[in-house]
């Protein structure tokens, strides 16, 4: 649980430092993918601490593999 | 000191050595030898030769599309917005993968190195030496490939010759009794392991094609052959039940290693091997990564975007690695099928299509 928030932490700070360089850099498409990937992020990061288990990569691809194979 | 963005071939060949043997030297054997039994060591063979074949289609692609990274040719060869779909359906692939070689690594050191250090410090760890090479780049990494490298071999030759007097060759014996099926379904499954795909977003570095080829074709087979003979090298010292039922069978053949009592217990030049090699590995796919976000969203840099990815595989590779029972059926039933279909048939499709292009835009342009 300390890892999550200490993961939470770190990219609260990556969001404070890069922000402001990603306005300077004039660019939408680059602060509107950082902005969703730290999203992203945090959301998974929340979602691990909730102890769910939509978050198993492994469970996606099995889930794929037998659409798949049908 | 050049400040080319450009690699040399023996770069791209250590690169490749590394993408080769990365993970690969650890976890493959077992996988071999639990399907391959005592053909473990033919099945290392199949699986070199289909990796070839893997990376000559690759070559086939960057010819077609000289000078394109694999999500730019995927761009030319699909149209722009088909293109950047079946991109970030690789980004998909791209993420579990490398989510999955980080979880790989906290859970080797934590059962088998360091005990008492919890999963989660050496992922942070190792994901801060992550962060440190991608931002400093490609070239920074192969260079210090380079530097590794001498050392590499080195301790890989030290493991080696010292098996080689404990080998008994009775091991392999009856070779192919069961026909060449198990070997080459064990070949298979063990290819869908090594990704020489990755190699198509650095091989428009190395300017000069021929040496391009050469270095790519060359790293594939010194990496195929350094695993055929750990695998040979463990069936062959631990015998055929103690190597399929090890999760790292290599590890074990490492503590195995006694000459006259003095030389004993070097499992940590194993250890040392991996990591070099597994470092390599992920750096590149975390470039991968990088440049897949870059060339569909057309991005002007992407350094902003690691420490998001990197709290991304943070969390991914705690939910892949739950148990090694669950990761150990996972792997041998369902990832093969799935690396196979980003390995094999899309790169064919894309080949296939770009094939068709070229046939169609020459005789639209003969009068």
């Amino acid at each position: 649980m300390i890892w999550n928030w200490l993961l939470l932490l770190f990219l609260l700070g990556a969001v404070l430092i890069q922000l402001p360089r990603l306005i300077r850099l004039h660019s939408p498409q680059d602060t509107a993918v950082f902005c969703t990937l730290c999203l992203l992020a945090a959301s998974f990061t929340i979602a691990d601490m909730a102890g769910s288990t939509v978050i198993r990569p492994m469970d996606w691809v099995y889930g794929i593999i037998k659409l798949l194979s049908f | 000191m050049s400040n080319s963005k450009n690699l040399s071939s023996l770069q791209l060949f250590i690169l490749t050595f590394g993408l080769m043997t990365g993970t690969s030297i650890l976890d493959l054997p077992g996988t071999m030898a639990q399907i391959g039994r005592e053909d473990a060591w033919i099945a290392a063979l199949l699986t070199l030769f289909i990796n070839l074949m893997m990376a000559l289609l690759c070559l086939a692609l960057c010819r077609l599309y000289p000078g394109q990274t694999l999500f730019e040719i995927l761009e030319s060869v699909l149209g722009r917005w088909a293109g950047k779909a079946l991109s970030l359906i690789y980004l998909f692939y791209l993420l579990i993968l490398t989510s999955a070689l980080l979880g790989d690594l906290s859970t080797f050191i934590t059962t088998e190195v360091m005990p008492e250090t919890p999963l989660e410090a050496t992922k942070i760890i190792f994901l801060l030496v992550l962060v440190i090479s991608a931002r400093k780049g490609i070239v920074i990494l192969a260079r210090l490939s380079e530097l590794l490298f001498p050392w590499l071999l080195l301790l890989l030759m030290l493991l080696i010759l010292a098996l080689v007097p404990q080998a008994n060759w009775t091991h392999i014996r009856p070779i192919l009794e069961d026909g060449p099926g198990p070997a080459l379904s064990a070949s298979i499954q063990s290819a869908m392991f090594q990704e020489p795909i990755v190699m198509m977003g650095f091989l428009p570095l190395v300017k000069l094609p021929g040496k391009q080829a050469r270095a790519f074709l060359g790293g594939i087979t010194a990496g195929g052959l350094v695993l055929c003979v750990l695998a040979l090298l463990s069936v062959l010292v631990l015998g055929i039940e103690q190597t399929s039922n090890s999760t790292y069978p290599v590890f074990v053949l490492a503590k195995a290693i006694n000459i006259g009592n003095v030389l004993q217990r070097v499992e940590g030049v194993l250890v040392t091997i991996w990591i070099m090699t597994f470092f390599i590995k992920i750096s590149l796919l975390f470039l991968l990564l990088l440049q897949n976000l870059q060339t569909v969203f057309q991005l002007k840099r992407t350094t902003h975007l690691i420490y998001p990815f990197a709290v991304l595989l943070f969390v991914l590779a705690s939910n892949i690695y739950i148990n090694i029972v669950y990761l150990l059926d996972m792997v041998q039933k369902v990832w093969w099928k799935f690396a196979s279909i980003y390995l094999v048939f899309l790169p064919l499709l894309v080949y296939g299509v770009a094939l068709i292009r070229r046939k169609l835009a020459s005789s639209a342009a003969k009068p």
